[in-house]
C-alpha cells in the first residue's frame, strides 16, 4: 500500500509530535525531543548528501544488526534462556502462561526501544534527497540486484516503494503504546498526533468541519471505551488466573492441600519425562512420594496439615537432614526442573537426607511432603534413604476417619468391607485380604476421562461395586478407606513409580504418576500398593508415535540445562558469541562483500560513474582567475577556443601550460575512462602554477594600472 | 498438503487484492497498526487502548463509506498490443450521470487475475536443480499479471465528462483482460474506499519484452528457395518471372505466354529464374523445468527481439519451436508479418517434457533452405550439442545463444570444439540486453 505514496506527493508525518508522545510515555522526553528536533532541523536545512541505493542497503543492514544486538541484550538481561527453558520443560499451562508473559514483556521492552534503533537509518534518509525507498532495500533476498534494473522493473510508481518517514512514525506510535504507564491523557494525545498525520490524506469530498467533527466523536468514543476496557482487562486477568490455575501440572503440590480423583489420571496422559533418576546400585528406585493426603470427602482427598516448616539450615555440601535417625543407606539421585526455583521434592518413603541441593530452603510438612524454595532451574539432588528414614507425622484421628464420606462412598466401602470381613482383623490380615481382593477380582484400565455421575452412585462406588476396573487412584483410595474400616490408620500418597530404564538412568514420565496407600502398621508407615501390576504395561501402550522424538529433544535440552548450570558464566559465552557474530556481520558490511561470493555482482548503479564527473577539476580555479581578469567566457565559445583567444602568440610557455591544462581538464571531464592519477597530479600542478602567474600579474597589473594586457598577465 | 497450501495462497491473494483496493495508503497504515497492536498488545501496556482507538477509527471510516450510489458512464479505449514490462496508457472517459458535482473520486482499473492452477503452484514450489529453496516468486516469472496506477479524478461537474489516462504495466505476456473500471470514493478520514463499478471486459495482447539488437550480420549465404518468395511459406511451386523471350526447342508448353504469342504471331514464352535469398531459422528451446521458467521468459524475449529485427534485413525468418505441437512461422520479404510472429511468441508456453527429438527433426527438415540457424537455448546439454553438431555437419552456420542464471556463466563449459557452434553467446539472466550487444562485436 505504501507503494502508492509517490516521492513528491507524499506529505510528511509529524515525527516530532510522535517522538514527543513516545518520550513522554516512556520517560525519555528529553531524548525524544532532541531526536525529533534534529529531524525537524534537517527539514529546514538545505544541506543534503548523495546516497545511493547501495548505501541505503548497507545502512539497513546495520540497522538490522543494531536491532539484533538490542534483542540479544534484552533477551540475556531478562533471563530469556531460563524463560524459554521453563516453557519447554514445564507441563503446567499456568507456568507456561506466566513464562510467555515474561517473553512478551521482553518483546514489548524491545518495541519501546525501536525508535532509537531505527533512528540512524531515518536520519540518513532525511539527509538524503529521497523520501521513499524501494521495497528491495529492506529485503535480504533481492539485495544482489539493482531493483530498477531487474526484468520486472517498470516505472517508478510500479516498483513498490516505502515511505520510511511514515513507517518510522507508525513504529514510534507503536513504541509509545508499549508503555506500562496507564495515563488517561495517552489516548487523546495519540488521537491528536494521528489526526495531524491523517489531515493531508482526508477526502477532498467532505468539508473540514465534517472531518473535525468525526475526530471529536471518535475521541469521545475512545475515552468511553477506555473506561470499559479497564474493566474488561480486570475481568480477563481474573478469568485467566482461574482458567489456568494448576491444570495438568506435572507435580503434586500440597500447597493447595487437595487432589481430586482424576488428577493423577490426567497426568498419566502425558509421556513427558518428569524425573531422571540414578540409583547407586542400579535397581529400580521404587515409589517416590511427592504428597500425601488424609481426608477424603466427595471424591477429593484433602489434608489436615497444610503448613510447611523449614528443615533448618543445610549442613556442609548442601545436605538437608530429614530424619533424626543417623543411619546410612543407598543413594538415589533425582533430576527435575523447577518453576522459578520452586518444586516439590519426590522422595522415597524412608528418606534420611537430601544432598547437593543448592536451595535457599527445604520445607516439609506433617504428612511427609517436601518442597524446595529458591532452588536452581534444574534441581539435581541425591537422596539417602534406608532404615529409620521417613519423616511422616504419627497417626492422628483424620487418618482413621470414615465419617466424612458421602452416602454412596460410605455404602460401597461398608459393603466391600463386610464382604471381606475386615472388621476385627489384624492390620496384616486386613492388608492381605484387601490386596488379594483387588488382585483377583479387579482389572486395571487407563483413565477414561471424567464420568457423569448418576444419583446414588459415586466414582468410587461404581469402581467397587459395578465396573471393578479403574486406575491407580481408585485402588489407592479404596485400599485406604477399607483398611480404615479394619482400624488401620491410612493416608493417600501420590508421586511417581519409575519403571523405564534408559542407560544408567531411570525415567519417570507423566504416565508413571501413581497413587498408593500408606498404612500405619507396627509403628511405622508402610507403602501398600494394590494397583494390579499390569498397570505399567497398559499405560505404556498409550505412548504416542512421536514419543521417541520428544525424548530426544528432552534429552538434548536436559544436557543443555546441565551444561548451563555447571558452566557458570554461560551468559557471558552467549553474549560474547552474539557480539562476535554481530561484529563479523558488521565487518562484512563495511568490507562490502556479499554472502555468496560466487554470485557476487557489482550493482549496476555503482558501476555508473557520477552524473557529471570532473566537476572538482582544479582548472576551474584558473578559469575563475581568467574570468575575473578578462570578463566571462562568451556562451558560444568552447573553453579551449576562449583560452586560446586570451593568449597572444608571444607568451608561449604560459599558453603551452594553459593548453596542456585544458587538455587534461577535458579528459577529466569527458573521457569515459577518467584521468589517471599521474595526469591528475600534473593538472593540479599546472593549475597552481597558472593561478600563481595569474595572481601575480593581476597584482602587477593593478599597480601599473594596466589591466588591458592579457599577454603580460599570462607571462 | 500442496492442495491446502494452494488454496491458502489463492485466498491470500484474493484478500490482499481486496485490501489493496479497499484501503487507501493511509488506511493501509492504520490497518497495519491495528494488526500490530492486536498481536503485541499486553494487558499491562497501553497497546490495548491504541488497538481500540485504531479499531474505532477504522470502523467509523467503514461506516462512513457506505455503498456508492452515484451513476457514471465509463468508456475505455485500450491499445490492442502492448509490451510486457513497459507501461501503457488506457484512455478512460468518465461521465457523471448524476445531478451532483462529484469530488475526490479515484479510478481503479480492474485486471483479471489469471488462475494459478494447483499443478502450476506445485511446480513452482518444487525445488529444481537450480533453486534449492521454496520460492513462489523471484527468480520465477511473476504471477501478478499487471499493476495499475490509481488515478485521481478531478472535480466532475454534474452531467460533466472527463478523460483520464490510466497507466498500467503488464508483467506477463499473453492476453491481459481488463475487466472494468471501479470508481472509488474515500471516507472523510481518507482510509477506506467505497466503489461504483462498471464491468466491460476488454482484452489487450501483451507481447513479449524485446531487447534492442546491434546491427546484425548473420551467418550464411543465400540459398535456392523452391517456390520463390511468395510461396516461401512452402505452398505449391512457382518461380520468379524475369522476361519474355522467343520459344526455343525444349521449352515447356506450360510456359508459353499465349497473349503475347497471339500479338507477335510466334510463340513467346515466359522466362523465369530460380529464387535465391537469405533465410534464417530462429529456433526457440521450450524445454525446461518449472524452476527455470524465468530463463524461458528471457529466451522468448530474445526470440522476439530477433523476430522484430531480422525480417527487416531483406531476409526470411522461420520461427521454429515445439509446443503442444511443432510450430513454424515465417515472416519477412512480404510473407507474414512481424506482428504475427510476436503474437505467436506471446502465447508460447514452456514444455515440461523434453521433446528435443521433435525439434531436431523440425530443424533438420528445414535445413536445406536455411542460410543460417539462430538457436535460443535454455541449457547446453548433450541432446542440444548433438543438434548443433548435426547442423554443422549439414554446413548450416549456427549462432547459439544460451540463457543462464547469474553465477552459471563462470562455471559454463562449452565442451569439445566439435560441439561448439560457429558463434556462441552466453546470456546471463538479468543482463540479457547487455549480452546481446556483444552480437555487434561477433563478425
Amino acid at each position: 500500500m505504501t507503494s502508492r505514496m509517490d516521492n513528491a506527493a507524499a506529505p510528511r508525518p509529524p515525527l516530532l509530535l510522535a517522538l514527543a508522545l513516545w518520550g513522554w510515555e516512556t520517560g525519555l522526553f528529553p531524548w525524544a525531543l532532541a531526536l525529533g528536533a534534529l529531524l525537524e532541523a534537517i527539514r529546514f536545512s538545505k544541506q543534503r548528501f548523495e546516497l545511493r541505493q547501495e548505501d541505503f542497503v548497507r545502512l539497513w543492514n546495520f540497522t538490522a544488526l543494531l536491532f539484533l544486538g538490542a534483542a540479544l541484550y534484552l533477551f540475556l538481561a531478562r533471563e530469556g534462556l531460563g524463560t524459554v527453558g521453563a516453557i519447554v520443560t514445564t507441563a503446567s499451562p499456568a507456568t507456561r502462561l506466566e513464562e510467555m508473559r515474561r517473553i512478551s514483556q521482553t518483546v514489548v521492552a524491545l518495541f519501546r526501544w525501536l525508535p532509537f534503533v531505527l533512528y540512524p537509518f531515518l536520519l540518513a534518509q532525511a539527509l538524503s534527497r529521497t523520501t521513499t525507498l524501494p521495497w528491495a532495500t529492506f529485503s535480504f533476498r533481492s539485495k544482489t540486484s539493482d531493483p530498477s534494473a531487474g526484468p520486472r522493473a517498470g516505472p517508478d510508481w510500479a516498483v513498490g516503494r516505502v515511505h520510511t518517514g511514515y513507517v518510522y512514525f507508525a513504529v514510534v506510535l507503536f513504541a509509545s503504546s508499549a508503555s506500562a504507564d496507564h495515563s488517561r491523557l495517552y489516548l487523546p494525545m495519540l488521537l491528536g498526533v494521528m489526526s495531524w498525520a491523517l489531515w493531508p490524506w482526508r477526502s477532498p469530498r467532505y468539508p473540514a468541519p465534517v472531518w473535525i467533527g468525526m475526530f471529536l466523536m471518535l475521541l469521545a468514543g475512545a475515552l468511553l471505551a477506555q473506561r470499559g476496557l479497564e474493566g474488561l482487562r480486570q475481568t480477563w486477568l481474573s478469568l485467566e488466573t482461574r482458567l489456568f490455575q494448576g491444570v495438568g501440572q506435572a507435580r503434586f503440590d500440597q500447597i493447595r492441600g487437595a487432589t481430586a480423583l482424576g488428577a493423577v489420571g490426567r497426568l498419566k496422559q502425558s509421556g513427558r519425562i518428569v524425573l531422571r533418576i540414578r540409583t547407586d546400585d542400579g535397581v529400580a528406585p521404587g515409589l517416590l512420594r511427592e504428597a500425601a493426603f488424609n481426608r477424603f470427602r466427595a471424591n477429593i482427598w484433602g489434608t489436615s496439615h497444610r503448613e510447611f516448616q523449614s528443615v533448618g539450615l543445610p549442613l556442609e555440601g548442601h545436605v538437608w537432614r530429614l530424619a533424626a535417625a543417623p543411619g546410612q543407606g543407598p543413594l538415589i539421585t533425582i533430576a527435575r526442573y523447577t518453576s522459578r526455583g520452586e518444586a516439590p521434592l519426590a522422595l522415597p518413603g524412608d528418606a534420611l537426607s537430601i544432598r547437593d541441593l543448592p536451595a535457599l530452603d527445604v520445607e516439609t510438612n506433617y504428612l511427609a511432603a517436601a518442597r524446595m524454595q529458591e532452588g536452581p532451574p534444574l534441581a539435581i539432588y541425591t537422596v539417602e534413604h534406608g532404615a529409620g528414614g521417613g519423616f511422616d507425622g504419627p497417626p492422628e484421628p483424620e487418618d482413621t476417619d470414615l465419617d466424612s464420606m458421602n452416602g454412596p462412598d460410605a455404602e460401597a466401602i461398608a459393603r466391600t468391607a463386610r464382604e471381606l470381613g475386615l472388621a476385627g482383623r489384624t492390620p496384616e490380615a486386613a492388608v492381605a485380604a484387601v490386596e488379594r481382593h483387588f488382585a483377583t477380582a479387579f482389572d486395571y484400565t487407563r483413565w477414561q476421562g471424567p464420568v457423569v455421575s448418576r444419583t446414588n452412585t459415586s466414582a468410587l462406588s461404581r469402581f467397587l461395586l459395578e465396573s471393578r476396573a479403574g486406575h491407580c487412584e481408585y485402588f489407592a483410595t479404596a485400599t485406604a478407606l477399607l483398611l480404615r474400616v479394619a482400624g488401620v490408620p491410612t493416608r493417600y500418597a501420590v508421586g511417581f513409580s519409575p519403571g523405564e530404564r534408559r542407560g544408567d538412568q531411570w525415567l519417570a514420565r507423566g504416565r508413571d504418576a501413581h497413587a498408593w496407600c500408606l498404612a500405619y502398621i507396627d509403628g511405622r508407615w508402610r507403602d501398600v500398593d494394590t494397583t494390579p501390576g499390569i498397570w505399567r504395561e497398559r499405560e505404556a501402550s498409550g505412548a504416542g508415535p512421536f514419543e521417541r522424538l520428544g525424548d530426544w529433544f528432552s534429552q538434548a535440552w536436559y544436557r543443555v540445562a546441565v551444561w548451563r548450570q555447571r558452566g557458570g558464566n554461560w551468559r557471558i559465552f552467549v553474549f560474547t558469541a552474539g557480539v562476535l557474530a554481530l561484529s563479523w556481520l558488521a565487518w562484512r558490511q563495511i568490507r562490502g562483500s556479499r554472502w555468496r561470493r560466487t554470485r557476487e555482482r557489482p550493482m549496476i548503479a555503482s558501476e555508473r560513474p557520477p552524473a557529471r564527473p570532473g566537476l572538482d577539476s582544479e582548472f576551474y580555479a584558473v578559469t575563475r582567475h581568467l574570468e575575473k581578469r578578462h570578463g566571462p567566457r562568451p556562451g558560444h565559445q568552447t573553453l579551449r577556443a576562449w583560452v586560446r583567444g586570451l593568449a597572444p602568440p608571444g607568451s608561449q610557455a604560459a599558453s603551452d601550460s594553459l593548453e596542456e591544462a585544458v587538455g587534461l581538464h577535458y579528459r577529466l571531464r569527458f573521457d569515459p575512462r577518467g584521468l589517471p592519477e599521474t595526469d591528475r597530479r600534473r593538472l593540479r600542478a599546472l593549475a597552481i602554477e597558472l593561478t600563481d602567474i595569474e595572481g601575480d600579474s593581476a597584482r602587477r597589473g593593478r599597480s601599473a594600472k594596466d589591466a588591458a594586457m592579457p599577454a603580460e598577465s599570462l607571462r | 498438503m500442496i492442495g491446502l497450501l494452494h488454496r491458502s495462497y489463492l485466498r491470500l491473494r484474493t484478500v490482499s487484492a481486496w485490501l489493496q483496493r479497499r484501503f487507501t495508503p493511509a488506511g493501509g497504515f492504520v490497518l497495519a497498526g491495528l494488526a500490530l497492536t492486536a498481536g503485541a498488545s499486553d494487558s499491562e501496556t497501553m497497546g490495548l487502548s491504541a488497538f481500540v482507538l485504531l479499531a474505532a477509527m477504522l470502523s467509523a471510516a467503514w461506516l462512513a463509506a457506505p455503498l456508492f450510489r452515484a451513476r457514471f458512464a465509463v468508456e475505455r479505449q485500450a491499445p490492442r498490443f502492448v509490451t510486457a514490462g513497459e507501461p501503457f496508457t488506457l484512455r478512460v472517459r468518465v461521465q457523471n450521470l448524476s445531478n451532483r458535482t462529484q469530488r475526490g473520486l479515484e479510478y481503479l482499473e480492474n485486471v483479471r487475475d489469471p488462475p494459478l492452477t494447483a499443478s502450476e503452484f506445485a511446480a513452482r514450489l518444487r525445488p529444481g536443480r537450480g533453486n534449492r529453496s521454496f520460492r513462489l516468486e523471484s527468480p520465477l516469472p511473476p504471477i501478478r499479471p499487471a499493476r495499475v496506477r490509481v488515478e485521481a479524478i478531478p472535480v466532475l461537474p454534474s452531467r460533466g465528462r472527463i478523460e483520464l489516462r490510466v497507466e498500467i504495466v503488464a508483467y506477463r505476456r499473453g492476453p491481459l483482460v481488463l475487466t472494468g473500471g471501479w470508481l472509488g470514493r474515500a471516507d472523510p478520514f481518507g482510509l477506506v474506499r467505497a466503489f461504483s463499478r462498471t464491468a466491460t471486459p476488454q482484452t489487450v495482447l501483451v507481447l513479449p519484452r524485446r531487447y534492442p539488437l546491434p546491427p546484425l550480420s548473420l551467418p550464411g549465404q543465400s540459398q535456392y528457395q523452391r517456390g520463390g518468395v511468395s510461396m516461401a511459406a512452402g505452398v505449391g511451386e512457382s518461380e520468379e518471372f524475369v522476361a519474355l523471350r522467343e520459344y526455343r526447342r525444349g521449352d515447356s508448353l506450360r510456359r508459353v505466354h499465349w497473349r503475347s504469342s497471339a500479338r507477335r504471331g510466334q510463340l513467346i514464352v515466359k522466362e523465369c529464374q530460380d529464387e535465391h535469398f537469405v533465410r534464417h531459422a530462429l529456433v526457440l528451446d521450450t524445454f525446461c523445468e518449472a524452476s527455470r521458467d524465468a530463463l524461458f521468459e528471457e529466451a522468448v524475449a530474445v526470440a522476439a527481439s530477433f523476430a522484430c529485427t531480422v525480417p527487416d534485413q531483406d531476409s526470411l525468418l522461420d520461427l521454429l519451436f515445439v509446443g503442444p505441437k511443432t510450430v513454424c512461422v515465417t515472416s519477412g520479404r512480404g510473407v507474414g508479418h512481424v506482428q504475427q510472429m510476436l503474437e505467436v511468441l506471446a502465447a508460447v508456453k514452456p514444455c515440461r517434457e523434453s521433446r528435443l527429438a521433435e525439434l531436431e527433426s523440425l530443424v533438420l527438415d528445414h535445413s536445406p533452405v536455411l542460410s543460417g540457424c539462430l538457436l535460443v537455448l535454455l541449457e547446453w546439454d548433450e541432446p542440444r550439442r548433438a543438434l548443433v553438431r548435426r547442423l554443422r555437419a549439414l554446413r548450416v552456420p549456427v549462432l547459439a545463444m544460451i540463457l543462464m542464471r547469474p553465477g552459471e556463466v563462470q562455471t559454463f563449459d562449452p565442451g569439445a570444439a566439435a560441439d561448439q557452434p560457429d558463434r556462441l553467446l552466453r546470456l546471463e539472466s538479468g543482463r540479457v540486453g547487455e549480452g546481446l550487444q556483444h552480437l555487434g562485436e561477433m563478425r
